[in-house]
Formats: structure tokens, sequence, C-alpha cells
């Protein structure tokens, strides 16, 4: 019996015992780290499509007039839910996608495919739909196991949900997430099948009363997991190398699920409950309030999920709105493709306008969520969690320069929020060799560094140049 | 003898299981010098070698098959189809059956198989349904090896769908160990081997291995040891559906012919008919035809095909693949979002009608007995219609909601001017010429354009500028006219200015707001589809009798039946599944058959380690 499973059997007895708020205090071979208390940072990312309209996004001055400063700013009308949580958010313009301006970052096919390839992993596409790398949420997957000795602190290393009324068209689109060249990370669009997977009978697998001894039906699993592995290494061996690799790359996918069977996540949560049962349903994609269930489900499952620490990248890939959910049009990339020209049409440019709106009601309600959720040091989830609102494009009328950013959260003592940086408004193509302007590539890697991961480059070599200034420091 | 016979076995050049033991692979030589009965054991009464029940009488003798029939010489023509991509055919009278990746059961075949291999062993309850993420698309097909990169929630999804369906199989115990044979006098040790050698077999749709009966029952045994036996069963069953032999059609071939190429074992011929035609396991009567051998050859192939296109699942399977060929998925969602100001009675229904009734037409033009041909795909003046989508094809007749077939007037013809497809080649208020071109050209011809240049949006409706002109006097003036978008796109328009008759829900005009409609249209490049046509009518009809047409046709099922993307040495198959499809008048189902007699489908690539 390993030391993690005796001292998980401990916590159990003190459970038993009635002592089971004491378990936090008991240490673990796994997530030392955060034996202590140490609270886990976690990461969610928000990916929206078809860019952001540059008007409707840039913060006002004081009082919603004039121009804004770096702390005297107020959101744009469009972005009105997000000022309850303006101490919350730091705003980013003029960042560009640098990764595709440098030799080998330049990429075929339309924006919207350039984008979802470009837009997480800084890099250029591997084929007219998939992208050529990692994207920068498995990078800290990776990361987080680094630090964990090789291992998933979590039972589930990354989640990926899907916010939609249609499913996009797969044959020509792929997603934004990556595990590496080709091979994009699969995302739920139902929320039940995604409940069952986080709260197997309902409730979360952290607080279901354990055994007093080792779970048979854990080492059972364990043990069917080993011996496939060994099975799957067994086949392999017969076939080709190629073959033998791919069967590889799944035996080591199952070594890894059989290492999280073991996984405890943090032992300083205040309270962890799973979502009730009956307010978690299925989705069907193209048909009913497919966008009404998973717009109001999936934050919820994400939210529990981490607060519950079962896991801490929970990765968004929110799709267009029924034209229901906000008065518009049968076709919303349309209108959005005549940008900017048609901001002067007073019914596109309101439709345009309750798209990102609806975006934003959406990105302040998990943000709300994640603030009603306490943790031990008396602080909420979100202090604990990094944000960030992404997307396919820079800009609503495809354009590349100029990335328009949000980012919520506690800043993870890393980012000091609150404030509103530009960075400037320059045009594609206007990079040297010796560039200084910011890029998302700097930027993800910073929001690696504020979920805990030592990481200095990611992305298309060349593309980093270190720290975007002026975004870190404690509030 | 054993010694003799072993250093034998290692000099000859190809391999032939035959009832082996321990792994050794036999060659016909050494039965020739007796060393056959030295090394051979039958436990448990199956075709059983070392590479899992590969061997047989059908293996091929010094390196050449003598169940592949009589390669035909190929023309140049055969090879010159497709002036975009003329084939190769290097050693035409060569096995070459190319890439032979390992390919993973799709979701659909995933599912059906574990239901179809409960209900084989007795168990008809219905099994909770498995968590599978969504399949990459690859080539234009969602079974394509290429795109089945193992994930983190497929693992997850494998486990958790196995170990709800196990928790089925035990509580069902009494059957599951009824149908391996298993009785009350029985031991356990007993039991266990039936359960092992009946059950793997189905699962793994081979006889299990000498070698992997040992390991399995050593699992089994250490399972039963802390759980017993009722546990032990479950957790099999559990570990069996998240195996490799289970979740992956791994294939080892037998005998290597001249070229290097391995001959397929009959399980593995019966595996590769069963998920092409049906989606899912082989049946009874494919499990016997392979322990009989008749599958070594194509004559014996022929005759389980012409069973299996009898049977129902063979029409999803078919409707599956029209599906993906002809992008119904992505068309689907864009037809039936339109802009409801600019169609009146416009309804989400009524798309969702034109698409169900599209797919309707598309597998009764299939199945039907005399004219199931390429031509009538792109002529047939048919189409499934009721009350809300009557209107858009001229029908007046009163219908219901339900779906009826229907003659249309001769302003239709084919799959081109069904509705379906015309209001998926549009966008919300205006058709697309550009988006039904690109469609001729991929789909029907297999010469796509290349890719547009970057940061061309590929989802954009008619050009920005030029209000007071017609669609197609706007893309002619502004696209057309552009140095760096004219050389493709007067080639993808002009086959898509064919269909200017037809607005973006599919229903026919002659005039475009105030303007005139222009049909008028024209294809080159092609290998026999060239001309000059008044409007999309001629132009099928001339598509229709196109052998560059039916090579493409023939290409996509390839790619469908071998679940990859085809390359230069498909050539040598192509042609010929080609040939033949042509030589039949374009049968659909013709081409089926052809397509599972082929060299790719019977024999796969070395294995190099």
């Amino acid at each position: 019996m390993s030391r993690s499973r005796i001292l998980a059997d401990r916590r159990q007895l003190l459970t038993a015992m009635g002592l089971g708020g004491l378990a936090h205090l008991m240490p673990t071979l796994r997530n030392s780290a955060h034996a202590a208390g140490v609270i886990p940072k976690r990461l969610i990312i928000f990916y929206t499509q078809h860019g952001t309209e540059p008007s409707l996004w840039k913060p006002r001055g004081p009082g919603g007039a004039g121009e804004a400063t770096e702390t005297g700013w107020t959101f744009a009308p469009t972005y009105k839910a997000l000022e309850p949580y303006q101490k919350d958010c730091l705003l980013l313009a003029g960042v560009d996608r640098r990764s595709t301006e440098l030799p080998g970052g330049k990429i075929s096919g339309d924006g919207h495919q350039n984008g979802q390839c470009a837009s997480l992993t800084a890099g250029p596409m591997a084929t007219s739909k998939y992208a050529g790398g990692r994207s920068i949420d498995q990078h800290i997957v990776e990361g987080l196991k680094m630090n964990n000795g090789g291992i998933s602190p979590t039972s589930v290393p990354s989640l990926h949900l899907r916010i939609l009324q249609n499913l996009p068209n797969l044959s020509l689109w792929g997603n934004p997430y990556y595990y590496g060249a080709s091979m994009p990370v699969p995302i739920a669009h139902s929320p039940k099948p995604v409940y069952d997977r986080l709260f197997p009978g309902g409730v979360s697998p952290m607080m279901a009363p354990k055994p007093m001894g080792p779970d048979p039906a854990v080492l059972r699993r364990k043990s069917a997991l080993s011996f496939l592995t060994n099975e799957f290494g067994k086949v392999g061996n017969a076939l080709g190398k190629e073959d033998a690799m791919k069967l590889q790359a799944h035996a080591a996918l199952i070594r890894d699920l059989e290492q999280r069977l073991d996984a405890t996540g943090s032992k300083s949560k205040v309270s962890c409950t799973a979502p009730g049962s009956a307010s978690i349903t299925n989705a069907n994609p193209g048909s009913g309030d497919t966008w009404g269930i998973t717009s109001d489900q999936m934050p919820r499952l994400a939210a529990a999920a981490l607060a519950c620490d079962l896991t801490r990248v929970v990765c968004f890939q929110v799709e267009e709105p029924a034209p229901s959910a906000y008065n518009g049009p049968g076709d919303i990339h349309n209108v959005v493709h005549q940008l900017p020209g048609a901001m002067g049409n007073p019914t596109s440019a309101g439709q345009v306008t309750r798209y990102h709106e609806t975006h934003a009601k959406l990105f302040a309600r998990i943000i709300e969520q994640l603030k009603a959720i306490p943790e031990s040091d008396g602080k909420t989830l979100l202090d604990h969690t990094m944000i960030w609102w992404t997307g396919e494009l820079p800009e609503a009328g495809h354009g590349w320069a100029n990335c328009r950013y949000i980012l919520a959260g506690g800043g993870n003592e890393y980012f000091k929020m609150g404030r509103y940086k530009s960075y400037g408004n320059y045009s594609r193509g206007q990079y040297g060799t010796d560039a200084k302007m910011p890029s998302d590539s700097d930027l993800m890697v910073m929001l690696a560094r504020a979920t805990g991961i030592t990481t200095d480059k990611f992305g298309t070599p060349g593309a980093n140049h270190g720290e975007i200034p002026g975004l870190r420091g404690m509030v | 003898v054993k010694k003799f016979c072993a250093a034998l076995e290692s000099v000859i050049p190809f391999r032939v299981g035959k009832q082996s033991s321990h792994g050794i692979l036999l060659a016909i030589g050494l039965t020739l010098v007796g060393c056959s009965g030295s090394v051979t054991t039958d436990t448990n009464g199956g075709d059983e070698s070392a590479n899992g029940g590969q061997g047989g009488e059908g293996s091929p003798v010094d390196g050449v098959d003598p169940g592949r029939p009589k390669p035909e010489v190929l023309s140049t023509k055969s090879l010159e189809r497709n002036p975009s991509h003329p084939l190769t055919c290097a050693n035409p009278m060569e096995v070459s059956p190319g890439p032979s990746p390992l390919v993973r059961l799709t979701n659909t075949e995933y599912r059906n198989t574990l239901a179809d291999l409960f209900k084989r062993v007795g168990i008809t309850t219905a099994i909770p349904e498995a968590d599978l993420p969504l399949e990459q698309v690859v080539g234009g097909f969602s079974n394509n090896a290429e795109g089945q990169s193992p994930s983190v929630s497929l693992v997850e999804g494998v486990e958790s769908g196995g170990v709800k369906a196990a928790v089925l199989a035990k509580s069902n115990l009494k059957a599951l160990t009824g149908f391996v044979g298993c009785s009350t006098a029985m031991d356990e040790a007993a039991c266990t081997e039936k359960l092992l050698t009946g059950f793997g077999k189905l699962a793994f749709r081979r006889p299990l291995q000498t070698e992997e009966v040992a390991r399995w029952k050593g699992y089994f045994e250490s399972v039963k040891t802390s759980g017993g036996f009722d546990t032990a069963v479950e957790t099999l069953v559990s570990t069996m559906l998240q195996a490799p032999q289970f979740l992956y059609r791994p294939e080892l071939g037998r005998g290597a012919l001249k070229g290097g190429a391995l001959k397929l074992s009959g399980y593995e011929v019966a595996s590769r008919l069963s998920y092409l035609l049906w989606d899912t396991m082989p049946d009874a009567d494919l499990f016997s035809a392979a322990e009989a051998g008749t599958l070594d050859d194509a004559d014996g192939i022929d005759k389980q095909v012409a069973r299996m296109l009898g049977d129902p699942r063979a029409k999803t399977v078919v409707a599956d693949f029209h599906k993906q060929w002809l992008d119904l998925g992505r068309l689907r969602p864009n037809g039936t979002k339109k802009d409801a100001a600019s169609f009146k009675g416009w309804t989400e229904p009524t798309g969702i009608a034109l698409f169900d009734g599209l797919e309707k037409w598309v597998s009764e033009v299939f199945w039907q007995s005399q004219n199931g041909t390429l031509e009538t795909l792109l002529t047939d003046r048919r189409a499934f219609v009721n009350a809300s989508t009557a209107p858009i094809y001229g029908i007046t007749e009163k219908l219901g909601a339900e779906l009826v077939l229907r003659d249309l007037d001769d302003k239709r013809s084919g799959l081109l001017t069904q509705a379906g497809m015309l209001a998926g080649l549009a966008h919300d208020k205006v058709h697309s010429p550009i988006l039904r071109g690109v469609f001729v050209l991929e789909k029907l011809l297999c010469a796509p354009p290349p890719s547009p240049p970057q940061n061309v949006d590929l989802n954009a409706a008619s050009p920005k500028v030029g209000e007071n002109l017609s669609t197609r006097d706007r893309i002619v003036q502004n696209v057309e006219s552009q140095a760096r978008c004219g050389g493709c796109h007067k080639l993808i328009d002009a086959a898509g200015f064919s269909m200017e008759n037809f607005d973006a829900i599919g229903a026919y005009r002659t005039k475009e707001g105030t303007f005139d409609v222009n049909s008028s249209a024209s294809l080159k490049d092609t290998l026999d589809a060239d001309g000059d046509f008044s409007g999309v009518v001629p132009m099928s009809q001339k598509l229709g009798k196109s052998e560059q047409v039916a090579q493409c046709l023939a290409t996509q099922w390839y790619r469908f039946a071998m679940a990859r993307s085809d390359e230069q040495s498909d050539g040598c198959n192509i042609a010929r599944v080609t040939d033949a499809f042509v030589n039949s008048g374009g049968d659909m189902k013709k081409l089926l058959t052809e397509l599972t007699r082929s060299d790719a489908f019977r024999y796969r690539s070395p294995i190099t380690h």
C-alpha cells in the first residue's frame, strides 16, 4: 500500500470519527504544496467567436465620458453587466497575434480557421483545419503535472465545455484547444454527461463517504487499467511502428487515468457541493433551447468542478447564441463581416451590440458564481482564479491586429487587477525583427505563470518578448 | 524435428499460420516437410494461431495468392480519368493495398458493437450510453484513422462505458455463462476457460491466441482471488471492452506476397465487411465464413456482400456515407437557417423537411433495383416533399406533414436541383454560386480549387459592393476581376452559375429581384464533362455520364471503406474499381461489391517495426 493510500485512509478515518474538518491539515505525498492549506490557482478560458467590435468595447472615462486612463475608466455600455466586477477585471488593448507574423507563422485558410488554430496555440496551422501545436490550456495542464511529480493533481486534468445552440461545422472548423499538432481536445456539448463524469452518483468524489479501507472497486479499476496498459503494449508490439505509437499514446492516457484515480485535489476548500442532479440535463444541439441549457448549466458545472478541485483548468468554447436569445439575425456572422461599416446601420449595430452584450452577461455570471464560493482563507474562488476572455478573431470585421482582452479574477498573486491597459493601436505587419510590442504569446506565458507554471516561452519561436510590462503586481 | 522445423521456419520469407501454438507461425514449407504436426495444437477448436487466428487454408503459397482474381490490365484512360489528379500504378500485376493504418471503432461502431455483443450472449437489456467525444473529420470522413488520436475524454468515456456495461453483464451472469457453455456441473476453472474463449472471441472478433488466453486468465484469476468469481467476470468484461483488440481493429495478415503485401485473415476480412456495411461486429454467418475460409477469395466475399446489402443496417451505412460525402452535416444547419423576412412562410421545420427529404431521396435512388446509378443520382426528377416544402418545388398538391415521393418538372435534374442541396449551398438571404461551384468541383469532379488566399472569409455572403447588380454580375465584377482571385473563380463560378435559377431555399425563379437570371454556365479542364450549358439540367446530365465523376464517387467510397485518405499507391485499386463501376453502367451497389473485392480491402501493407 502506498503512503498516499495510507494517508488517504487516515483522512477517511478522521471523517468517520467526525473529525473530517481536520482532514485538510493532514499532509499527503501528492499535492504536498497544498497540504498546509495553500489554495490552488485556477484558470478559465472564455472563448467567443467573430471578434470584438472596438467601438463597443473601448472603455470610457470615469462616469462614462471622456478618455479612459489606466485607473480612471468605466466599462462601455455594451459591457455594463461587468460593472459590479470592475475591480476584479483587467482590460488589455493593443496586443497582437505576433506569432502569425513571424517566419513559420504564416498560415493559410480563412481568418476564422486561422484564428481557431492560432489564438490559443500562438502558432501556425498544421493543416487547413487543425493547429500545429499544443494550446496554452494543455501547456498548463502539463505544467501542473510536472509540479506534481508527473501526475495530474486533479482527477480531471482540464474541462472543456461548449456553450452553443448549434454544433459548429466540424468538417470545416476545428476547435481552439489542442493536445498537440492536429490533435484537438474534444469539447463536451451536453451538460449531463459532464455532470456524470464529475459527480458520479450526484456527489463530489472528494466529498463522497469513503470506505474504511481501500475501495475495492477503485482497486479493481486500477488493476484493470494497469493490465490494459500492458495489453496495449503487447498488441502494439505486433504492429508496425506508427500503429504501435498510436497504441502507446492510448496506453499513456490509460496510465494517466489510473494515476488520477488517486488524485485527491486540494484540502483547502471550505465547501464543495455538486449541483443538484435535477438541475443538469442533456442538450441536443440544433434543437430546443440548447443555448439556454448550456449557458446556464455549463458555467455551474465549471464552478463546482473548480470548487471541488476536480480540475484547475476550465475551457469554454462559446458558439453563436440562438438568435432568439438576443433578438439576433439568422446569421450573425454575415452582419459582423460587414463591420465596421455595419455600425452605421441601426439594425446591424443593434444586433452586434446585443451579440456582445450576451457574451458580457454570460462572462459576468461566471464571475458572480465564482465570487459566491468561499474558500478556506476567507476569500472566494474568484480570488484564486484567472478568467481570460479571448476569441478567434481580435476584431469583429475580421481584423487581425489589436487583440482586446478582458481578464477577470483575483490576479492569482500575479496580475494587478482593476485596470485598463492599452498598448497602442497599430496595424498588421508593423512588426520588425526587433519589435517590442506585446504579443498574445507573452500574455499566455504570463497566464501560465499565474497558474503556477514555470515557463518562459510559448508558441512560435520568436513570438515571446517576456512579460508584458505593467500588468504585474498585487492589488 | 522441432529444432529442424524452427530453423526452417526462420528462413522462410513468408508467414502462414495454421493452428500453431506459442506464437510460432508456420510456413507452408514446414507442412510440406512434416513439421506441422510437431508444433500444432488446437486448444479451443477454433482457427487459432500466433497472430490471432490469422492463418487458414487461404494462405498464399510461394508469394502468390490463389484466391486473388486475375488482375485486369489497366489502360491509360483508366489512370487518367481525373486530369487534375492522374493516378499511377507502378506494378499492375502486383498486390498493392496501399497503407493499412490501425483503425479504431467509430462512436457508432462502438455502440453498435457493444449492443450486438451483448445480444449475442443473451443480454437484451439496454446498455447505458457511453459518453464518447465527437470524432475528428479528416478527408471528409469521421472514420479516417488519421483523425483517431486518443484523448483523455475518450479513455474516460470508454472506461466508464465498459464499467457500466459490465455491471449489466454481471446482473445477467446466467445468460452469459450459459451462452459460453458453462454448466452447473462444470468447475470454475473450466467455465473461466469457456468465458475467455467464448466471450473473448466475440469481443475481439477472432479466436484468442494461446498467449492471450494465458494472459487474460492470469488477470481473471487475480481478480477472482480478491473479489470472487462473479466480480471477476464483471471485471473481465469491463476490461475486454477497453482492450485494444476490442476498441481497435488490429490486422496482422498472413503469408507475405511478392511485393510484401500480407493477405488478411478470414476474421479480419469479416470485420472489414461488417464495419463497412453494417457499422458493427460480424454476425454469426460472418464468423462461420471466416472460420470456414470462404472469405479467402473474392467470390466468397461477393456472397457475403450480397447478403449484407439486403440487411437494413446497410441502408443506415449508405445513408451515412452520403451524408458525409455530400457534407450534409454542414449543409443542414446552413440550409435550415434562413431569413424569414426574405422567404415568406419559411420556418425552421421547413428547412428540416427539405433535408430529411433530401436524405430520403438519396437513399431511394441508391437502393432502387434497376436505376441505382450515378446517372440517376444526377438526373432523377423526383423529391420527397410535404406540405411545407412542396411549394418550393412548385407542387400545388395538398399534402400533410409526412414526406412523400413526387415527380418534379423538367427544370430539375437530380442531386444539384434538390432544394436541400441548393439551400445548404447558400446564405441565409442569398444564394451562393461560389459555394455551389466549389461543391461541383470538389465533391463531384474531385478537382477542388486551391485554398483561398489568406484572410479571405469562406463564409462571407456576396461581395460588398455593387448593390445595383445581380449576384452573378457582382461576383464577376468584384471577384473574378481580381488578379489573385480570378484564376480559380472563373472555374468555380462557371459551374455555380448553372444554378442561378434557384434561390437560397432552392425555389425556381427567372428573376433575382429585378434582374433577369442568367444561368448559362460552363465546365472546362475535365476529362469528359467540358461544355457550355444553358443551366443545371444539361450540366447534370453530362456529369451523370462522366467517367471523371464516376472515379470521384469511387474514390470517396474508397476513402470511406478503407477508413483513410487515398494516396499515390492506391492508383491501381482506384482505377480498377472505377473500371468495374463504369462498365456496370454506374451501378452504385456494384461499386460497393468491387471495393470489397479490391486488393486494398483484402490485403494489408507489410508491417514495419
